[in-house]
Formats: structure tokens, C-alpha cells, sequence
């Protein structure tokens, strides 16, 4: 039992490593996922991804294998496309989904442009982005400062952004301050994504945002309580999802995000709010509610 | 007239370098990955699919190493024969499953290569047959390079008691060097580095290094050095430097050649061998199934 469950946890380094970077991912991903899942934007995390990948190349070509110039490169980029996107969306009529996806394709196509002048032959991917095994000290630190900002800032911004979530326009009609909660969010859902990619290391790394997120739903009224739902999923399918790896040789990444998949579709099903059986049991979904 | 050399188009730096050694001056190589590269996950450019349009003589090692190859010279247009350098080359056998390995770095074998290098000479001399008795001098001269490599490594390896001939690399590139000189390799990834390990192939790897007192584990040029180090911290050992096993150097750093990534290589290995403390006394050692074989 202790042997099966706990012991390769203490004795590996990297397994230690790897399981407190899903913690801190999922404390700082958790709750940045359930927003965009409320605000409607469970696509956005996908669109983001794209833009931060030239990002991190062009940090790559500045200055090697360095985490920070890296990290710095995929952040700027991504925040670029992001506030691009948004300041489009809110000035003209065109929708937000439709300037992010106009923006993080013209950047998506610049920085394959910029990786192929300069004509390396590595796999980028395989360079760019970590492995959850090969998690070292640095990208600990990483992702654990965006995690503690991640919360430290929602904290600071939770009402207004759950007010603007629920209607932007009532919002707006008694503060002009909507826009600015927005654009600090998208931040923060920059910042982590990045973390994300430097840890799980594949595009994949949006899994362990989004999936506990939206499986959350199915079980949370509030806010809050899905935010803590949400935790739960992701540092749990972090957990598990190195525990098959670990057992049955499976890789690593896809094992986590297909855990995160797993509690998903069991949400779906016999989740307590507006899951199927509950459905099925004739009740009415109940949508959250404001807290 | 003036005489126009060959244009050959080889699939990777080891590879361009032995049609170097053979072809001369009479023969103008290409190779599509060029050093440093990763010809496991390589992505063809328009450029390459020009310079096969151009060829004369297309090389490609073969034995499932370069498996976007066929689309690309489909693609190029390009219509002459390819040879493939690994014909004919002693395959890789799991005397456990009792069956053969599809193994593609069949370079690290210098009886490998030395078939390798007749199926080049064979080739450029039927293209050219002006020059045959150009390639056969090279040809043996090279071939007579390659017996004396041989035998220093022979020698060298002999000198190190059989249970310390442990190394460890990030991919099995070495396997046929292992068999050749009884030297066991064991890496994270397995034969290409396309693949994610999981976290079962890192525990068992480390449990090795420590079991087997392995002191120095090695980088290879064309991957990210995070993982290696990962299981150096743990496997309380150091990272040794780098080796070469899919692609060359740039001609300016230690394995710009063949011939010196071998001796590159081999130097290395000798030092981390050396430094290995052996199997601890308490452990017993477990039965592995051969030099780089994975479940």
C-alpha cells in the first residue's frame, strides 16, 4: 500500500519535483481556468497557447536554453496578442473571439517565419518546452511565483471580475474600470500558461487548466466552491497521473491531462449540478451563483 | 572539358562525412541534416527537396531512420536510385526474445560501417566509372583508417573490468557499439527521441546508475540537457560532457568527422567507465535483457 502509493513519491527527487509543480500549477491554474470557463472563453487558453510558442523561440534564439528569457519572450508575446485582441474586441464591433483568433495567427505565422531563418534543425518543441520529469529548481520557482501572484491578485479582483463575468454592461454602466480587471486577468492567464508549458512541458499543459475547470461545474454553486473543485481535479490528476507513469510506464504528461479527462467525464455524468443523472433525475441545472 | 563533380545528396551528417571520405573531390555532398541536427524528427524544407531535384546519387541510411525520406523524394521529383548506406549491415539481435532489433544507428558499428563504405564505393563507381579506380583507393585507405580505430578501442575497452562498462546516454543510439565491444548503454528515451518517457523508464534508470555505481552520464548534441540532469542530481553523478550519436559536429568542434566523433565518443566513455565505482557489494545485480532493449 505505502509502497504502491507513497514510496516512489519520497524516494525519486524528480517525482517529488514533478508532483509539487502540479500543486502549484494547480493552485494557480485552477482557479484562472474556471474564469475563463465562466466568462465563456474556455477556447482562449488554445488561441494563447499558439501566440506564446514564438515567444519562447524568439527568447530561445536571444539567448539559449535561458528559463527566464524564455519565459520573459512567451509572456511578452502572449500579453501582446492578448491586450491586441482585447482593446480590438471592446473598441470596434468585431467579438473577442474573432480579433484573438485574427492575432494569434499572424503571430503564430511570425514566429515560424523567424524559426525557420534562422534554419535549426532540433525539434523546437522538444527544446522549448520542459518535461514534468526534468522539472529543475528553476522552473519550481517558476511556477510557483506565478501561482502565488495568480491568487494574490484574484484575491484583489475577485468581485469585480466575477461582476463583469456575470454583465459586462451593468458593470460598465457604474464603473469604467471593467476593461482594466479584464486585461489584468488575461495577464494572468498568460503568466500561466507559461508557467504551464515550462513545467508540463507540451501544449498539452492547457489539459490541466481547463479540464478540472470545466469538470468542476458539474458538482460547484459558487464561485468559490468550483475554484476549490477545480484545485482538487487538477493537483489530483497531477497526482494520479504520475502514479500510472510511474506503475505502468505510460508517459507522463498525456497520463495527467488524461486523468484531468477522466474526472471530467465522470463529472459529466454523475456530477450534482445539472450532470446527466441529475438530468435525467428531472431536476433544473442551477447555474452559480454570485458569492 | 572541364570536370563537373558528382552532386550526392546524403540524409545526415555521418552519413555526408563517409561519402566525403570515399567520393573525394569528385563528388559534391549534401547533407539535408546537417550537424547537430536530430534526423529523427526532422522537417524537410524546400531547400532540401531542390538539392534532391539536383542530385545525382541520393543516399539515405535506411533501417527506419529517416521516415519522412520517402514522402520527400517523392515529393522532389527526384527519379535516379537510392541507395541505402545500411544495406547488408549486421542487424541487432535480443538473444532474450531471441529475435532481431530494428535498431538504425547501425553506424556505431565499425564493421558496420565498413559495409557502409563498399555500398558507397560501389555506387559512385558505377555513376562515374571515370573515377572507380579513384574510389577504390579511397575506399581501402578509409577501410584501413577504420580496422586501426577498431583495434584502439578494442584495446582501450579491454582494459575495463566487464561490470564497469556501464554508460549512460539520453537515447539508445549506441546499441551497436555495445555489442561490438560488450558495453552496456542505458538511456531514458528509447531508439528515436520523438517519444515522451514515462516515469516508470526514469525510476528504472536511476535505480541502475545507483545499483551500478555509475559516476558520469553523458548529454548527446541534439537534445535539451534537462532531463540528464534530472537523473545526474539524483544518481548522485555528474554530467559528463557531450556525445555525439545521431549527427556530427560543426566541423570546427570535437567530432567534426566520423572518425573523430568515434574517438570523441570512445575518450568519453573511458573517463565515465573509470569513474564508476562498480555494483555495490550489498545490491545484487538484476538480469537485464541486453544493452538498450526496452519493454
Amino acid at each position: 500500500m505505502y509502497d504502491f502509493f507513497f514510496a516512489p513519491f519520497i524516494e525519486h527527487l524528480f517525482l517529488k519535483r514533478a508532483m509539487v509543480a502540479c500543486m502549484a500549477l494547480a493552485l494557480g491554474a485552477g482557479p484562472v481556468g474556471v474564469f475563463l470557463v465562466l466568462r465563456r472563453m474556455s477556447l482562449l487558453g488554445d488561441a494563447l497557447s499558439h501566440s506564446i510558442l514564438p515567444g519562447v523561440a524568439i527568447g530561445f534564439f536571444i539567448s539559449g536554453l535561458s528559463l527566464t528569457v524564455m519565459s520573459l519572450g512567451g509572456f511578452i508575446m502572449g500579453l501582446v496578442v492578448a491586450l491586441l485582441a482585447g482593446v480590438v474586441s471592446r473598441v470596434t464591433q468585431l467579438r473577442e473571439d474573432a480579433s484573438f483568433a485574427g492575432f494569434f495567427l499572424i503571430s503564430l505565422a511570425l514566429g515560424v517565419t523567424l524559426v525557420s531563418m534562422k534554419g535549426s534543425n532540433v525539434d523546437l518543441l522538444h527544446i522549448l518546452f520542459g518535461t514534468i520529469l526534468a522539472v529543475n529548481v528553476d522552473a519550481l520557482l517558476l511556477v510557483a511565483g506565478v501561482a502565488t501572484l495568480t491568487l494574490i491578485v484574484l484575491a484583489t479582483i475577485y468581485r469585480p471580475l466575477i461582476l463583469e463575468c456575470v454583465d459586462p454592461n451593468y458593470f460598465k454602466s457604474v464603473s469604467g474600470a471593467g476593461g482594466y480587471y479584464h486585461i489584468i486577468f488575461l495577464m494572468l492567464v498568460v503568466a500561466n500558461l507559461v508557467a504551464a508549458f515550462q513545467t508540463l512541458g507540451t501544449l498539452m499543459a492547457l489539459g490541466l487548466m481547463m479540464l478540472p475547470a470545466i469538470g468542476a461545474k458539474f458538482w460547484a454553486k459558487r464561485v468559490w466552491s468550483m475554484i476549490l473543485v477545480s484545485f482538487l481535479f487538477a493537483s489530483s490528476s497531477g497526482y494520479l497521473g504520475l502514479l500510472i507513469s510511474v506503475h505502468a510506464g505510460y508517459p507522463s504528461g498525456p497520463s495527467i491531462i488524461l486523468v484531468a479527462g477522466v474526472l471530467y467525464i465522470l463529472s459529466l455524468l454523475v456530477g450534482t449540478q445539472g450532470s446527466l443523472r441529475t438530468l435525467r433525475a428531472g431536476k433544473r441545472p442551477a447555474s452559480p451563483k454570485i458569492s | 572539358m572541364e570536370q563537373v563533380p558528382l552532386k550526392a545528396v546524403a540524409t545526415f551528417s555521418v552519413l555526408g562525412d563517409l561519402l566525403k571520405a570515399v567520393g573525394g573531390e569528385h563528388v559534391h555532398v549534401d547533407s539535408i541534416v546537417g550537424p547537430n541536427g536530430d534526423a529523427h524528427v526532422y522537417e524537410p524544407s524546400i531547400r532540401d527537396a531542390k538539392a534532391l531535384a539536383n542530385a545525382d546519387l541520393v543516399f539515405t541510411n535506411g533501417l527506419g531512420f529517416e521516415g519522412w525520406m520517402n514522402r520527400l523524394i517523392e515529393a522532389s521529383g527526384y527519379k535516379g536510385t537510392v541507395i541505402v548506406g545500411a544495406k547488408g549491415v549486421r542487424r541487432r539481435y535480443d538473444p532474450i526474445q531471441e529475435k532481431e532489433i530494428l535498431d538504425p544507428h547501425a553506424w556505431h558499428s565499425i564493421s558496420n560501417v565498413k559495409q557502409y563504405i563498399h555500398n558507397i564505393a560501389q555506387a559512385l563507381a558505377q555513376k562515374d566509372p571515370i573515377h572507380a579506380d579513384y574510389y577504390e583507393s579511397r575506399k581501402k585507405a578509409y577501410l584501413n583508417k577504420l580496422e586501426d580505430l577498431d583495434q584502439w578501442i578494442r584495446t582501450a575497452i579491454s582494459n575495463i573490468p566487464t561490470e564497469k562498462r556501464k554508460i549512460v546516454t539520453l537515447h539508445d543510439g549506441f546499441g551497436y557499439f555495445g555489442e561490438d565491444y560488450d558495453v552496456e548503454f542505458l538511456a531514458p528515451l528509447g531508439m528515436s527521441t520523438e517519444f515522451e518517457p514515462s516515469a516508470q523508464d526514469l525510476v528504472n534508470l536511476i535505480q541502475k546508475a545507483r545499483r551500478y555505481g555509475i559516476k558520469v552520464i553523458f548529454l548527446e548534441n541534439i537534445s535539451s540537457p534537462k532531463l540528464m540532469e534530472q537523473i545526474a542530481s539524483e544518481a548522485d553523478s555528474t554530467i559528463g560532457g557531450i556525445v555525439y550519436s545521431d549527427a556530427l559536429s560543426e566541423p570546427t568542434e570535437a567530432a567534426g568527422t566520423y572518425l573523430k566523433m568515434m574517438k570523441h565518443n570512445v575518450n568519453q566513455f573511458l573517463q565515465a567507465m573509470k569513474a564508476s565505482t562498480g555494483p555495490s557489494s550489498k545490491t545484487t545485480i538484476l538480469q537485464t535483457s541486453g544493452p538498450g532493449h526496452r519493454h
